[in-house]
């Protein structure tokens, strides 16, 4: 045999192991992946995608997460609520999350704290958490595909790459993350700002532009919701200190825009009066930290009515 | 198209297919195919400096010639300065104009004289500073009449071109590698299992350890006044190893796919951080660029045949030249300095010693390793923050704010491991321990080696990330 196809044959060889070894690891990474603690951020991807079926949903980055008292809104609306926020992970993810829980089942209220200033193009906006589901549903996969390009059809043909970056999550069960004060996807945070921290680091988002394809993800999302009748709400919670003089307004008004259009209502809680000049109630400049949100959660409870019984 | 895109793992194979079934009639053949694959690879990246980069090919082959033609050692220096400023004046150009103006209008706002100056928003284009120098190295070779001109003009710009190093190295030199482009290139079916090895291992430590860490490393930096001063130690100590890993890591896959096509490139990297000195680890650490100063800057200006003061003037010199090279501010100047005052420092200490310290693994060893690894981890902090301030600042908490570091198991992990592999393997090429894995005598071996390699890499590595660092010089 001549040395050139010889040497094809054994990198043919290795690329045929290599695909028999992608389909049973994605096998068995789909296995673990069921078996992970909802309290875990990896977990709680995979509840919010394959498993959640409340009737509240609240969705958003980390201040979802930490601000919203799910329990206290349960009780109040009298329907099971769920926190399906994560850490990190803004307008493009959120959106993807609401598509795949659209596709399973449709939630009468969706809170959403989708921040205002996060159609930035510079913000990060990172869906790569969701590729293992990217086979799983189809408003999903569009989203990842808008947002990273065609060529992913042929990357998520490797299963490993599908677990790229999840994998040691999941093969140690994620339970270095998991935290198990979480209570229906809501996690307080403990501690007060502190020195240094009680001034307000927001990045100066100055003159950049909104991201089109952000701005269309989320559009088709509030869309899709409102089509199928579900009531959403946007959020925006307190920050300490105040407003950003630098801050470019355009985010913030393409995200009014949309919900204009789609009748939802907007209520941007960043400057309450009640949280103004109030340290003791933040962990730091964005986030409020459990005291802080006993006072938070009934001001949205509050809101949450005033649009439900309209 | 960077060589660990997703583009790079179609494009590669397919040049490599159709030039050793399509193009292998004659050397022409394959220099016209190679020409034309390193013209659409650099056009990937952005076609308009496309230009630029078959300018700098055209002039200095054209210069070379004239420069060989004269007989007239006046005209032929003349010749050569021309050639030198066109190009260099092309690098300064794009590279360090904006840093000039600015430095100028420093200097009048420090007198007190506010200048306006509009800000220049120029794109660097990529990889210029590596084929000017592949280029100059051919002008200056037949100037000093190491090398005979050529008129195969594909061989030439195919030599300068060539895709594997024209991004970030390394430094391709007429002397060394323009006479492959000569002879015909055949097949080795050895040599190319050879180069697919290089090429993942290079892979792999580029996705594996370099990027996995440089999130870590930009998480860190990007907040640095958060962290508390242990922090902002590990983060260095870590960004020394990241950048290591990815510039050799890029250096290994350049130089595989290099031979995958027949041609040979220098070699960039020789386990640095095993060096006892810093003058050893220029021995070891970017190679191709250190031979190159040492060849065009520091022999000429006398190397070390000259007093001691004069050679203490000289080394600095080409240091702060090197740093200067690699970006145009004063952290880069700085950086420079610093290891040519080390290296001063060093030859005073260790005498003609230095050059024949022991290679063995003994605790002397280890501890000059130690204090080697410790500083050029500390000019490395110079070499990665944006401002000399920023600098100061990171050295200075690093020795007063101490604290528990903040470290994230679930980042770590992968990366730990995979640098564990790396060390290893450095380790035991090093001191010639048997550990063979991918170059296992059993086939058995190999091909697990190289499926568990690729599998973690798929798993694990840090496959829609960053740029290699290099790209920014």
């Amino acid at each position: 045999m001549k040395p050139l196809y010889k040497l094809l044959l054994v990198l043919l060889l290795l690329f045929v192991v290599l695909l028999g070894v992608d389909f049973l690891v994605g096998r068995v990474l789909d296995k673990m992946a069921d078996k992970l603690p909802d309290q875990s951020e990896v977990g709680l991807t995979h509840l919010s995608v394959k498993k959640v079926d409340a009737p509240v949903l609240i969705i958003g980055s980390s201040r979802a997460r930490h601000h919203y008292n799910t329990r206290q809104i349960e009780d109040s609306l009298g329907m099971h609520a769920y926190t399906i926020a994560r850490d990190a992970h803004f307008v493009s993810y959120q959106s993807a999350v609401l598509n795949s829980v659209l596709d399973r089942y449709t939630p009468k209220v969706v809170l959403w704290e989708c921040g205002l200033n996060n159609l930035f193009s510079k913000e990060r906006d990172a869906v790569h958490c969701l590729h293992p589901y990217y086979y799983d549903c189809d408003s999903l996969r569009s989203i990842i595909d808008k947002k990273e390009g065609a060529s992913m059809a042929v990357k998520m043909r490797l299963n490993m790459y599908r677990y790229n970056g999840v994998a040691s999550n999941i093969l140690m069960l994620s339970r270095s993350a998991a935290r198990p004060d979480t209570m229906q996807g809501f996690l307080p945070i403990k501690g007060n700002l502190k020195g240094n921290d009680t001034i307000l680091k927001m990045p100066e988002v100055v003159a950049d532009t909104v991201d089109a394809v952000r701005l269309d993800i989320f559009k088709n999302t509030i869309k899709r919701m409102r089509d199928q009748g579900v009531t959403v709400i946007l959020f925006d919670s307190p920050v300490y200190e105040l407003e950003n003089p630098h801050r470019n307004m355009a985010s913030e008004q393409a995200i009014k825009d949309v919900c204009a259009q789609y009748g939802v209502p907007v209520f941007d809680n960043r400057y309450l009066d009640e949280f103004r000049n109030s340290p003791e109630y933040f962990f730091d400049p964005t986030h409020i930290n459990k005291e802080g949100t006993t006072v938070y959660t009934p001001i949205v409870i509050g809101q949450v009515r005033s649009v439900l019984e309209k | 198209m960077t060589l660990t895109s997703f583009a790079y793992l179609f494009f590669l194979p397919v040049v490599f297919v159709l030039y050793w079934l399509l193009f292998k009639r004659d050397k022409n053949w394959q220099n016209a195919f190679l020409l034309l694959s390193s013209l659409v690879f650099y056009a990937w990246w952005d076609w308009r400096f496309m230009a630029l980069l078959l300018f700098t090919a055209g002039t200095s082959f054209f210069f070379g010639k004239l420069i060989a033609e004269s007989d007239n050692e006046k005209r032929r220096k003349g010749l050569l300065v021309t050639v030198l400023l066109l190009n260099l004046g092309i690098l300064v150009y794009y590279k360090y104009l904006g840093f000039f103006i600015q430095s100028f209008v420093d200097m009048f706002s420090l007198a007190g004289i506010e200048l306006s100056v509009s800000t220049l928003n120029i794109v660097l284009p990529v990889g210029i500073s590596f084929y000017t120098f592949a280029a100059l190295s051919y002008d200056i070779d037949i100037y000093q009449r190491k090398v005979e001109p050529t008129k195969d003009w594909l061989a030439y710009f195919a030599f300068v071109t060539f895709f594997p190093s024209l991004l970030s190295g390394p430094i391709s030199r007429a002397t060394k590698q323009l006479p492959q482009y000569f002879q015909k290139r055949e097949f080795s079916y050895d040599i190319s299992i050879a180069a697919c090895r290089m090429i993942l291992w290079g892979a792999f430590i580029k996705l594996c350890v370099a990027d996995t860490l440089g999130v870590y490393i930009d998480t860190i930096y990007a907040n640095m006044n958060k962290h508390n001063g242990t922090t902002l130690f590990l983060a260095q100590l870590l960004y020394t190893v990241q950048i290591y890993a990815d510039f050799a890591g890029y250096s290994f896959m350049a130089i595989g796919s290099g031979k995958l096509l027949g041609i040979n490139l220098l070699d960039n990297f020789n386990r640095p951080y095993f060096a006892k000195t810093v003058t050893e680890f220029w021995r070891r650490w970017h190679i191709s660029l250190t031979t190159w100063f040492r060849d065009y800057i520091y022999f000429p200006m006398g190397g070390n045949r000259v007093s001691k003061l004069r050679w203490m003037f000289n080394t600095v010199v080409v240091f702060v030249i090197s740093g200067l090279w690699h970006g145009a501010a004063y952290t880069f100047l700085i950086w420079g300095a610093l290891h040519g005052i080390v290296m001063v420092i060093e030859r005073q200490l260790y005498g003609d010693k230095i050059k024949n310290l022991t290679s063995k693994f003994t605790l002397p060893n280890l501890v000059r390793m130690f204090i080697t690894f410790n500083l050029v981890s500390i000019a490395w902090i110079f070499f990665r923050q944006n401002s000399v301030a920023d600098a100061v600042h990171v050295i200075k908490s690093m020795f007063t704010d101490f604290g528990k570091p903040y470290i994230n198991l679930q980042m770590f992990a992968p990366a730990f491991i995979a640098l564990a592999i790396m060390w290893l393997k450095d380790l035991a090429d090093e001191y010639g321990w048997r550990l063979k894995l991918l170059n296992n005598d059993r086939m058995v071996v190999r091909f697990v080696t190289a499926l568990l390699l690729i599998c973690y890499i798929l798993l694990c590595g840090e496959l829609d990330g960053n740029l290699f660092i290099y790209f920014q010089f």
